[in-house]
């Protein structure tokens, strides 16, 4: 594992009246990683309602592109599904999958062609902590490689539990290969009334 | 304590068809997000910028866009980057643009654009997501949005996300 931790900050803010939209971690990969996991969250973000990662994510895969998979509080269960509308520039397509072990994010940047390519992601995940409903996921996904593979993706994810959301793990564990050096994941808590 | 973010840097409002820049960009964020609530001066533009005043082709994107009744993706390159179709960027109906400039003022990597755009449009599409790559590792201190895009009334929000 090589995350460089830039912070790991407890929120203390004080509910109302202050801001809605924290930072409250970000892991920079600075040589290829197996996984990368935001953790305790029962207490990192318990004054949030929902939650927020940004990343700017690159396998070391040289080849097309790659799928990274999110799990969350280390369950490995059947207990994950997803749909996605996805577009490469000449085919729109949409799919879905169910009682999988994972939540599939697929087509993340590699270093095939050219190793400055990587994809943005932004994922929502809503009301992580309530224990009434399952949880909801939505990622904004893309990238435009020089090596001409390219798309655009929109993902929403459920986990079938009502567990509160603790841990969040990224990997590349499909196709065996790493996060890459550069590659850049930030953790946001949204206030919530 | 956890950092408070998401901060607005500044915002325009059109009032002539002229440019709108955004110069001298803090480099104390991580992410860029533009925000524009508005609607074109004139038909056929769509919504364009360049960064740091580079005119070569290093501009490319990739798109999906719907329009109620049919889906299409389309990808292209330019000398600007084309946020979206000149569909959705209407002169009727005012339209939401936001363009998320992911690691702008990072300098390993080229910049990856990810925009989603809606607008009741009478014609084109109005619904649209994208992502787009300036190829070009410098940080991004300047966008400059096209002369003329931007109706009067148009507003355009600049904010940035810190990590």
């Amino acid at each position: 594992m090589s995350l460089i931790l830039l912070g790991i900050l407890n929120s203390q803010a004080a509910a109302g009246g202050g801001a809605a939209y924290d930072l409250l971690e970000t892991q920079i990969v600075s040589t290829p990683a197996s996984s990368l996991t935001f953790s305790s969250l029962d207490t990192l973000a318990a004054d949030y309602k929902h939650l927020q990662v940004r990343a700017s994510i690159q396998s070391n895969r040289n080849s097309g592109d790659d799928p990274m998979i999110m799990t969350f509080n280390n369950d490995t269960s059947t207990s994950y599904a997803r749909h996605i509308l996805y577009g490469n520039g000449s085919n729109v397509q949409a799919s879905s999958q169910s009682s999988r072990t994972y939540i599939f994010v697929d087509g993340m940047a590699t270093t095939y062609g050219s190793s400055l390519a990587y994809s943005g992601l932004c994922l929502d995940i809503l009301d992580f902590q309530n224990t009434n409903k399952n949880t909801t996921t939505r990622i904004l996904t893309g990238f435009y490689g020089s090596s001409g593979n390219k798309h655009v993706m929109e993902h929403s994810g459920l986990y079938y539990k009502t567990d509160a959301i603790t841990s969040i793990k990224f990997d590349f564990s499909l196709s065996g290969s790493s996060i890459n050096g550069g590659s850049r994941f930030s953790l946001y808590g949204i206030k919530g009334a | 304590m956890a950092t408070p973010t998401y901060d607005l840097i500044t915002s325009h409002t059109v009032s002539s068809t002229a440019g709108i820049a955004f110069d001298n960009i803090s480099q104390d964020y991580r992410d860029l997000i533009i925000v524009v609530t508005g609607k074109g001066a004139f038909g056929g533009l769509g919504c364009q910028a360049r960064v740091n005043n580079d005119s070569a082709s290093n501009y490319f994107y990739v798109l999906v866009e719907a329009n109620g009744t049919q889906i299409y993706s389309g990808n292209g390159s330019s000398t600007r980057f084309l946020f979206s179709s000149s569909g959705a960027f209407d002169t009727g109906a005012n339209g939401i643009w936001i363009l998320q400039f992911m690691d702008y003022s990072a300098t390993d990597k080229h910049k990856t654009v990810l925009t989603r755009t809606n607008g009741d449009v009478t014609s084109g599409r109005g619904l649209d997501m994208g992502a787009h790559m300036w190829a070009n590792t410098s940080a991004i201190t300047k966008v400059d949005f096209y002369a003329g895009n931007f109706a009067t009334g148009t507003t355009i929000y600049l904010y940035g996300v810190a990590s």
